[in-house]
């Protein structure tokens, strides 16, 4: 039988870290309210956004015209440019380990990776991996903390460095689930799934006027408004989906620390089992000792 | 009527309807009616106004781009602001940090997006101006 005073010590240990635990679900909760709203809050901004550039692309293709814009330009791959969003904390369950599993499985070939996250930036250089440049953003993921980034990796992008750009990050399905996907940003070649993707995911909160083939005005003239329009799309939907892997990392961290903190109940439950047994054990044996004195 | 709805990444600032909205475009003001034909431009940094019968309300936003599609109107900007929602107070303090922080600034590209900034306060200082 175990000492007493050890399985107190144990139990009090245990309670201790399941504080601990439970302290970091409640506070990766709130957080994930804020990064889920955030997230949703810019999704009919995106919506109009892949709108309106789906139909000036739709205005060339009408017109007959080729549209010179380097992001419309698919080439030959010789180097896939891929910005990684990882966490920068651990506990938080197989969220990274599954991101990185699919880098590696998915990943053939020459790569450039942009990386937000430092356990993003660790697996790249363990695996010798071709690490452009790694960024760090604060919890709150301001817009101006991401614009480093997407400009780097448009200028590598357009300089020719990487032949296309994509993204892997963990998406966002439910609080339970979260999908590491690598989604193709660049070139832009399929307006229309893009849109359908985010109209499903909106579900006609917003609605969208269709153009069809109807005429357009365009103000000043087509060629201007797409000279700045793909860029705030790229931009923006890599913001977007920083706002959307934030939510998964805090999603995820919370589930882990949910269990956690039942794996300690448990424990701590089975323990005092063991020290009220021994505590009898210790009873029983005293009484014992005193009974078989009297009687001798 | 026109519908009007005004959106910011972080939200959808506002939702209205007008007789009349005159838009600030790289080309000049350009006032939609009811029955225009669909048009895709691009905004400048400037005032927004919104015309009814008896009132008109004035926005101040930083840019973007204007989307009308049978008698609706999407705005996509950076942020907007109402001029009934303008306090004389909180924009000077706004346009003293951006000059110091203007004044501090090294890289090309902070001191455009500064610079840029500082034009949609100047806006916002001379929208109330006119208000009063």
């Amino acid at each position: 039988m175990a000492n007493l005073r050890d399985i107190r010590r144990r139990i009090k240990s245990v309670k201790n870290t399941r504080q601990i635990t439970r302290a970091m679900q409640l506070v990766s909760s709130s957080k994930m309210k804020r990064a889920q709203d955030s997230a949703i809050a810019g999704r009919p901004y995106s919506l109009i956004l892949a709108n309106m550039l789906n139909t000036v692309s739709n205005a060339y293709k009408v017109s007959g015209e080729t549209i010179e814009h380097p992001f419309f330009q698919e080439r030959e791959v010789k180097r896939r440019g891929i910005i990684m969003l990882s966490s920068d904390k651990g506990l938080c369950g197989p969220l990274n380990t599954n991101l990185f599993r699919l880098i590696t499985d998915e990943v053939e070939g020459d790569a450039s990776f942009f990386s937000i996250g430092k356990k993003g930036a660790q697996f790249i250089q363990r695996e010798g991996l071709d690490l452009e440049k790694a960024y760090q953003i604060s919890d709150k993921a301001e817009s101006s903390e991401v614009a480093p980034l997407v400009e780097a990796a448009i200028n590598a992008y357009k300089a020719g460095k990487v032949d296309t750009l994509e993204i892997a990050y963990p998406s966002f399905v439910n609080v339970l689930i979260q999908k590491p996907i690598i989604m193709p940003l660049l070139p832009i070649l399929d307006l229309e799934t893009m849109l359908d993707q985010l109209k499903k995911k909106i579900k006609g909160d917003t609605e969208l006027a269709s153009y069809e083939s109807r005429a357009i005005a365009f103000e000043p003239s087509p060629e201007e408004i797409l000279a700045q329009l793909p860029d705030l799309y790229i931009n923006f939907m890599i913001y977007q989906m920083i706002l959307e892997s934030r939510a998964s990392e805090y999603s995820a961290r919370m589930v882990a620390m949910k269990a956690a903190t039942d794996n300690a109940s448990n424990l701590v439950d089975s323990l005092t089992l063991d020290y009220n047994k021994a505590r009898q054990a210790a009873i029983t044996q005293e009484i014992l000792e005193i009974a078989a004195a009297s009687a001798a | 009527m026109l519908k009007l709805e005004i959106i910011s990444p972080k939200e959808k600032v506002f939702s209205t309807e007008a007789k009349e909205v005159i838009l600030p475009t790289e080309s000049g003001e350009v006032g939609l009616l009811t029955g225009h034909i669909p048009l895709i431009t691009q905004l400048k940094l400037g005032a927004l106004k919104v015309i009814n019968d008896s009132s008109q309300e004035v926005f101040a936003i930083k840019g973007g781009y204007a989307q009308l599609v049978s008698d609706k109107i999407s705005i996509l900007t950076d942020e907007a602001i109402a001029s009934s929602d303008l306090e004389a107070s909180e924009i000077e303090q706004a346009i003293n940090n951006v000059e110091k922080q203007l004044a501090n600034s090294e890289s090309a590209s902070e001191k455009q997006s500064l610079s840029k900034l500082l034009k949609y306060y100047q806006l916002q200082e001379s929208l109330l101006a006119q208000r009063s």
